[in-house]
């Protein structure tokens, strides 16, 4: 169960759980609400809940008053909607809640398909009509499964300047419905519907060093937040780990050599778990992570992203947060096939 | 806001004047070396004052409703431990209080633009409020609190007392550095950076020694932080429009970033490890979470983009971690007779959490605690701080003893200036000293006064004795067969002597 809160005057619309806060959620959905302590008792987050019935009573007496009460002044860190809400929003600029991008359907259809690998396979979509898709890097889109009602999130591999087309790397998943429908039906010009863009996962601006960390098909968010940074003409400095099993499962090399002229410093470290023949591979061997673990330093001021499986994930944030990283800049996005994550 | 509340507000600012009795540059008395013309401030919060005192008076209302019912009520008995360690805790929190509201006095007088100067004056009186809501605190557990003795002269302690001179130089800092640098170091690092760390941990951990008292005093104190974050981060902001500020500015963070890691952050780890029994986190713990990854892992990105870099000795920050408050426990437990609480030592219960939370603590520490169990009875003559060999010496800046990261692997150094020896406890406050010497050469510590003194004229001098003239406030356990006399700590026979100086270095 949950209840839609909208944000006036600016009309955003988010959903909140039952069990949530609704500052947990506008954050948790990319609404950048102000906060400070979180737990109801210093006042940052106060605002107006001009529609709808909440439930307040974990707010401090001090932080707030029973006169605000009374005037429906309340602390979204400690508010718990009881059915849709609307707050009103004072001394906020709609660009400082950096909203995340409206969520659009748009019709597409298939320009390509190409299998890179024997489970990963590239998708290249175009907008209809030349219309444009607009998305950060690092975001995700959800795929509609032609002829069903089913929908698949796959992150975008293409820079978001490259706005008419899509390009989205699918790990084949035995028995998964979009995998077979890659494998089998689907063919050149067909229409496809896809929604989005998804997700909080994306380059923070700044200066700090960027470590990368990604495994399988993990790829795209990473190659669309390299593409991005290399029309940026980056020059922070930035390492790539990239798992893979074999040396023939190392996918878009050509692509980050050609990236890599436009960065400034740029590492690119791919490691095989079971690379073939030895004499013939003469890089990183083993996990991702171990991989970091020997290469890296101190990582204290540098910041992370990472994504694949969860499994990798987990490892590679206790890594980096041996290697110094501060948890606050290690941002990451876990692939979780669809089947398993209800 | 409404549309006319903000043109209201609007309208109270255009009503600022210039004075025709006094010219600007006697008014400003205090000069700042940042650049602050033609900047346009952001505004932190549009209150008005009306609103304010109206919020204020509610809050003062209920606080005090919640003192009347509970000295009226009686209920079970707090916590022994924490209740004695609120002696020496409180007296030295109002004291920070008052001195805040000083600087922001000081703040509105030297530098505010009108926009900010409306946040920094109502910090003004919120500091004031919060200092008489903790006098409050100590007068009533002066009447509730079964031994008052140390309460009664909490305010004047705060003042004389060697472990107070670790917050009072800090405060001082405050009051006499650069006006702007007292928003960035008050503001941006005991306000923000400390703040969740400090109000959670402390108000959520008299709740749970049952200092109902003091968790409402921190409650109601918390809920006035949001606006004095808001006026470091108005301040900060407004400085940043200005590329030859950022240089200024990094140099400020780095200082305090060290300077509040080295008074108000050894304190806070001093309390959430060795004044309570109800164990839930350790300092460290916090530290990390509030400390460390939010502020500066989260905070500190986003000065990223302006060139601002983390402070310069943050890894060091880090590694204190796992040792400042068993450091700084070791010199105020050993210390005790010039102090003015009953200390409860660390019991087996205590060692076992500090080896889990610690790794490695016993193997530091445990030979402190064993001979600090030895010294207890006042019939084996034995003081433990003669035992272990002496006071240590103290740093120039901090004010802290030279024992940190730990007493026998210290970072203590001495450093030569006009001729002049001084000593400090880090390449971090030597580096301090060295921006600004005349800022701290002239300060006199506890070994300035008391060098020759025997320890229990010490004691009678700060006025640390009890109502018959003849025992000490302070004593080594909560509950003593026989109270410690001054006539028992004079058998013992411990004369303060400055011990041997650190090795000279260089500032790294």
């Amino acid at each position: 169960m949950s209840f839609t809160v909208t944000l006036a005057p600016f009309g955003i619309q988010f959903e909140c759980g039952e069990d949530e806060s609704i500052l947990s959620a506008a954050l948790r959905q990319g609404v950048a609400l102000r906060y400070g302590c979180k737990h109801g008792a210093c006042g940052t987050c106060k605002a107006r809940i001009v529609e709808g019935e909440v439930d307040l009573t974990q707010a401090s007496g001090f932080a707030l008053m029973q006169f605000e009460r009374d005037e429906g002044v309340a602390l979204l860190c400690s508010t718990y909607p009881l059915e849709d809400v609307v707050v009103q929003l004072e001394d906020y600029d709609e660009t400082d809640l950096h909203s995340a991008r409206p969520i659009v359907e748009c019709d597409c259809h298939v320009l390509m398909r190409n299998r890179l690998t024997s489970d990963i396979w590239q998708l290249l979509l175009a907008c209809d009509r030349g219309s444009s898709f607009e998305f950060d890097a690092g975001q995700f889109i959800e795929v509609n499964v032609p002829g069903t009602d089913e929908w698949r999130a796959y992150s975008m591999a293409n820079a978001p300047s490259d706005a008419q087309r899509i390009e989205l790397l699918i790990k084949e998943l035995p028995g998964g419905c979009f995998s077979a429908f890659l494998a089998g039906g689907l063919r050149e010009g067909q229409a496809i519907r896809i929604r989005g863009p998804y997700g909080q996962f994306k380059v923070q601006q700044g200066t700090a060093p960027i470590v990368m960390v990604a495994g399988g098909s993990g790829m795209a968010p990473i190659l669309s937040m390299l593409r991005a940074l290399g029309e940026q003409r980056t020059t922070r400095e930035i390492t790539f780990y990239y798992g893979a099993r074999t040396a023939h499962d190392l996918i878009c090399a050509d692509e980050i050599a050609s990236i890599a002229l436009n960065l400034g410093s740029f590492t690119y470290v791919p490691v095989l778990s079971e690379p073939e023949s030895e004499s013939l591979w003469s890089g990183e061997t083993g996990l991702v992570t171990s991989a970091i673990e020997r290469q890296a330093g101190n990582l204290r001021a540098a910041e992370a992203y990472l994504c694949g499986p969860p499994g990798m994930i987990d490892a590679a944030i206790d890594v980096l947060k041996r290697k110094g990283m501060f948890s606050s800049r290690i941002r990451y996005d876990k692939f979780v096939s669809t089947a398993n994550r209800t | 806001m409404s549309e006319s509340l903000i043109k209201a507000y609007d309208r109270v600012k255009s009503i600022d004047w210039d004075p025709t009795y006094i010219r600007q540059d006697q008014k400003l008395v205090e000069k700042t070396r940042f650049h602050l013309e033609g900047l346009k401030p952001v505004d932190p919060f549009k209150t008005f004052v009306r609103e304010y005192f109206q919020m204020e008076q509610e809050k003062d209302n209920r606080h005090y409703a919640i003192l009347e019912a509970s000295s009226r009520l009686s209920d079970s008995e707090p916590d022994a431990r924490w209740m004695e360690g609120m002696k020496f805790g409180l007296s030295n929190l109002s004291a920070i209080e008052y001195s805040a509201g000083r600087q922001m006095g000081r703040m509105a007088r030297s530098v505010a633009p009108m926009e900010l100067r409306q946040g920094y004056m109502m910090q003004v009186l919120d500091e004031m409020r919060h200092t008489q809501l903790e006098m409050n605190t100590l007068r009533h557990h002066m009447r509730s609190w079964r031994d008052p003795a140390g309460y009664d002269v909490a305010l004047r302690a705060a003042g004389t007392s060697v472990g107070g001179g670790i917050f009072r130089a800090m405060c001082e800092d405050f009051m006499t550095c650069d006006p702007v640098e007292t928003s960035l170091g008050l503001q941006m690092f005991v306000e923000t950076a400390y703040s969740n760390l400090f109000f959670v941990g402390l108000s959520s951990a008299a709740a749970a020694h049952g200092d109902k008292m003091l968790a409402s005093t921190m409650l109601t104190i918390q809920s006035d932080e949001a606006r004095h974050m808001a006026n470091g981060w108005a301040t900060l902001a407004t400085l940043l429009q200005d590329d030859r500020n950022i240089p200024l500015i990094q140099e400020t963070l780095d200082k305090w970033s060290w300077r509040v890691h080295m008074s108000f952050g050894v304190g806070n780890n001093l309390f959430a490890d060795y004044f309570v029994t109800k164990r839930q986190e350790s300092a460290k713990e916090m530290n990390m979470r509030w400390l460390f990854d939010e502020f500066y892992g989260g905070f500190y990105q986003k000065l990223e983009k302006y060139g601002i870099k983390a402070p310069k000795h943050l890894d060091r920050m880090i590694a204190d971690q796992d040792y400042l408050s068993h450091s700084a426990a070791i010199y105020l437990f050993g210390a005790w007779p010039v102090f003015y609480h009953r200390y409860d030592p660390m019991s087996a219960a205590d060692m076992e959490w500090f080896e889990k939370k610690y790794p490695g603590w016993y193997k530091n520490y445990g030979s402190f605690w064993e001979a600090y169990n030895r010294c207890t009875d006042p019939s084996e003559q034995a003081l433990v701080i003669k035992e272990l060999g002496g006071l240590p010496n103290f740093c120039q800046v901090c004010q802290l003893p030279t024992i940190f990261p730990l007493p026998a692997n210290n970072t203590g150094r001495s450093h030569m200036h006009d001729g002049k020896r001084f000593i400090f406890c880090s390449a971090g406050c030597q580096e301090i000293f060295l921006n600004d010497p005349n800022h701290y050469q002239g300060f006199q510590g506890f070994l300035d006064r008391y060098d020759g003194f025997e320890l229990s004229e010490v004691t009678r001098d700060m006025g640390f004795v009890r109502e018959d003239g003849k025992t000490l406030i302070a004593q080594p356990t909560l509950e003593a067969k026989r109270m410690w006399t001054l006539e028992d700590v004079r058998r013992c026979d411990y004369v303060v002597q400055k011990p041997p100086p650190p090795p000279f270095a260089e500032a790294a």
